[in-house]
């Protein structure tokens, strides 16, 4: 056994003692005026703990804004891939015209669904892949 | 999920830091006894006076560190302190050089730069100062034992890695007395450095 290990036996004793100490040794050894030394540490600790939280909030949430990817969202007014479509193709705003009326409302659900569809094809034309 | 891996993750579970803080503020006037006799018996190794050493441990315990499910605040809080003791005496002495301290000083305004031990494992040189600083500590606390011959035999047995009977068949005697020699030991190593003091 070496010195730390040796050490560590003798702490384990120390502990084993002092958690098995009665009511009237743990009183007799820490004064109730102690206790309230240890009480006042315990909150003056909280209240240092909770500004440490706070300011590690903070670190986190500048962090997250620093690192976060905005990815814009593509529009869904006059100028979407979906709406251009439709003033395109007549025929083809007719039907969905119809199936909106129809109570088809996956179809006004799905726009966006398209819209980014038509971006992506729109992707691989730039990139001369066929989809 | 098993119940091989439900089990694990039974043992796995930690409590939340709303739990802990909850706890740790509850605790019992006699429980803060025992932390802090344990504080002063770990204040001398630790190399911070046991005013220090209670902060640290209170800022440990309501922050970074995590709590197996089970685990009483008194024996969270004296593990907690028995590894602020351990810590490499080395880098204590460097983040003091260095114009830190080793604690975190109550509202110093320095909420988030608290850690100054470094999280890789000690240096051979560390290791080796670990050594001696171990020894003189084990030399101290021997100091205690004195000349008193029960004391010297339970010593030899604990670290010949004895326990129950085969310390009772050492020291001759019976699970009463037995209790009674570790008890008048453990007074002893406390009694030595009551109120922690500095390495």
């Amino acid at each position: 056994m070496n010195d730390k290990d040796k050490l560590a036996a003798l702490d384990g004793l120390v502990l084993a003692d002092i958690l098995a100490m009665t009511a009237d040794e743990l009183r007799q050894a820490i004064a109730d005026d102690e206790v309230e030394v240890f009480r006042r540490a315990l909150e003056a600790a909280e209240a240092v703990a909770g500004k440490q939280r706070l300011a590690q909030a903070k670190a986190d949430l500048a962090a997250y804004r620093t690192g976060a990817k905005v990815v814009p969202m593509p529009s869904r007014g006059a100028g979407s891939g979906l709406s251009a479509l439709r003033r395109r193709d007549p025929e083809l705003d007719r039907k969905l015209t119809m199936a909106a009326r129809n109570g088809k409302r996956d179809v006004e659900a799905d726009a966006a669904g398209v819209d980014e569809d038509l971006a992506e094809l729109e992707e691989w034309s730039k990139d001369g892949e066929d989809p | 999920m098993t119940s091989a891996e439900g089990a694990e993750e039974a043992e796995d579970a930690r409590y939340a830091p709303e739990e802990i803080r909850a706890a740790v503020a509850a605790m019992p006037p006699d429980e803060m006894r025992r932390v802090e006799l344990i504080v002063r018996y770990f204040a001398h190794r630790s190399g911070l006076n046991a005013d220090d050493l209670r902060q640290e441990a209170f800022l440990r315990v309501l922050g970074s560190r995590s709590c197996r499910v089970g685990t009483t605040m008194v024996e969270f809080l004296a593990g907690t302190i028995q590894s602020i003791a351990s810590e490499p005496l080395r880098s204590r002495r460097e983040a003091k050089k260095a114009g830190k301290s080793p604690v975190t000083l109550l509202g110093d305004g320095d909420p988030a730069g608290l850690s100054v031990l470094p999280a890789d494992g000690p240096s051979p040189e560390e290791a080796a100062l670990a050594a001696v600083f171990h020894a003189r500590q084990l030399e101290r606390a021997l100091a205690a034992v004195g000349d008193d011959y029960e004391l010297q035999l339970l010593v030899e047995g604990l670290f010949d890695g004895k326990r129950g009977s085969e310390l009772e068949e050492l020291l001759e005697t019976d699970t009463k007395g037995l209790a009674a020699v570790k008890k008048k030991l453990s007074r002893r190593l406390q009694a030595r450095f009551p109120q922690g003091a500095p390495l």
